[in-house]
């Protein structure tokens, strides 16, 4: 590699990583209580839901569409607008509105939510929960809630909705660029020194610099996963839009313009589930959307299917059943680039491995908030010099161990 | 691992050696709770990922634990 080159990735690592740092350090910090947010939650507001009843083992779940018919005399007038039972508790969520278009005209007034849920025992269907009366005062704010809500925000959009989801994926993507570029630079530093070392020796600038290739290469594939799918979580949406304008609107083509029925004309909900399932084989159904809503179609339930493997779990399928009769119209697998967004996200969460996994998680990332502030610190402490000047000067440092110099003269001069 | 001069520069392979060993330790840590889920997957996947850490940990005790003769600034 030549001098020239090797300055010019200088210069690329340099300024990618100077854009992206202060970002990066956000995402890393908030990323830290987001880890736990499970167990925080557990910890500081815990579980107000009664305790479930205890049954006779075996006691099978009631239809779903006896739940339906619950929900309707509870809310006569309003309808269902979809029915999930729960992955591991005995439950099921029922979501309400007054209509389709109620939930249509909250998209104008962003403090406006006419949808409201129940959650019924599944074995007995008694009313377990209910959602907070949309008039009813705000429950009061716990310090928990702001500081996760913060973190999240902060995390995923810096408070800037669709925007700040989008810049954050470009620093992503300067991120991955900033790795590449640190890499090659690491390989010619490291030249002549052994792995690992930490130069403690000399001037101070070069324990920073050691420091910042040893943390930054031990754990450069770590962060090159979690960065890349955290860039692809970001652009879920314009992803999510991309198949709704393709596929999802080549499906629903044909029924596009039928009128939605009304509610006690619709087949069986139960039927529905299990003829998902068969249309679906290994998979698990998680929800049912009703006719009617803004993203499916207005005579067909919408069921959300997914895979039982860890691996799968993550890669739905939804499936549509005519509402009129109950027949199967189809089941469709998502395209290649919902897939890999699907699969991408438990390697940018950690949170497929139980809690070990995530303690690494915690560990690795506090590990690149070491990398990110040895960066600033070897950029800080030179910043007045010129990146040619710079290199000049390392390889002056260096030249005895690394190789990495300009003019023996020079250097010798220099000393 | 000792932070003797070298009398000539390293070969590609011999820089590359620990790194691609651990990119590739973290890469299978990665796949393997992902892809078995299971009891020993998973104590693969806790196992490969603790090596980039434990590397870490080795090398700032060799450094710190040696008598540092500070030379000055650059």
């Amino acid at each position: 590699m030549t001098t020239r080159t090797l300055r010019r990735w200088f210069l690329v690592h340099k300024w990618t990583s100077l854009i992206c740092t202060l970002f990066l350090l956000i995402v890393c910090m908030t990323g830290l209580p987001l880890l736990f947010s499970e167990q925080i939650w557990d910890i500081f507001v815990g579980d107000d839901d009664p305790p479930y009843e205890t049954l006779p083992p075996g006691t099978s779940n009631a239809s779903l569409d006896t739940i339906v018919a619950k929900a309707h005399s509870l809310f006569p007038g309003q309808i269902v607008t979809d029915i999930a039972p729960d992955d591991d508790e005995p439950a099921v969520l029922v979501s309400m509105a007054p209509s389709w278009q109620a939930l249509k005209d909250d998209e104008k007034y962003p403090d406006r939510n006419s949808g409201h849920w129940i959650k019924f025992d599944a074995r007995t269907t008694r009313v377990l929960k209910q959602s907070r009366p949309a008039d009813a005062p705000p429950p009061p704010r716990t310090w928990t809630g702001v500081i996760m809500g913060t973190c999240s925000r902060l995390h995923v959009s810096l408070f800037a909705y669709l925007p700040g989801r989008l810049f954050l994926g470009l620093m992503g993507g300067i991120f991955v660029a900033s790795l590449v570029s640190g890499t090659i630079l690491y390989g010619r530093f490291m030249k002549r020194l052994p792995f690992g070392t930490v130069r403690r020796d000399r001037a101070r600038r070069l324990t920073w610099l050691d420091l910042h290739n040893l943390l930054g290469v031990a754990t450069l594939v770590w962060a090159s996963v979690v960065g890349f799918t955290g860039l692809i979580n970001e652009l879920q949406t314009p992803l999510f839009g991309l198949w709704r304008v393709t596929d999802v609107r080549q499906i629903l083509k044909p029924y596009a313009n039928l009128a939605v029925p009304a509610q006690n004309h619709l087949s069986s909900v139960q039927a529905a589930f299990e003829t998902a399932a068969k249309a679906a084989p290994g998979n698990v159904v998680t929800e049912l959307s009703f006719p009617g809503s803004s993203f499916g179609s207005p005579v067909h339930y919408v069921l959300w299917t997914h895979g039982a493997t860890p691996l799968r779990a993550r890669l739905f399928t939804p499936v549509l059943v005519d509402a009129r009769t109950g027949e199967l119209t189809g089941a469709y697998p998502m395209p290649w680039y919902l897939r890999f967004l699907e699969i991408s996200r438990p390697l940018h969460f950690g949170d497929y491995g139980g809690m070990p996994l995530r303690i690494l998680w915690a560990l690795l990332d506090l590990v690149v908030i070491g990398v990110l502030i040895s960066g600033l610190v070897l950029w800080a402490a030179k910043r007045r010099v010129s990146a040619d000047t710079r290199l000049r000067t390392l390889g002056y440092e260096f030249d005895d161990r690394t190789g990495l110099v300009v003019s023996h003269d020079a250097g010798d001069a220099a000393r | 691992m000792k932070a003797k001069a070298l009398p000539s520069s390293m070969s590609s392979t011999a820089i590359w050696t620990w790194p691609t060993l651990l990119g590739a330790l973290t890469l299978s840590g990665l796949m393997s709770a992902l892809l078995g889920q299971h009891g020993v997957w998973l104590a693969v996947s806790w196992i490969s990922l603790s090596m980039p850490l434990a590397v870490i940990t080795v090398c700032l005790r060799r450094a710190w634990s040696r008598p540092s003769s500070k030379g000055g600034p650059l």
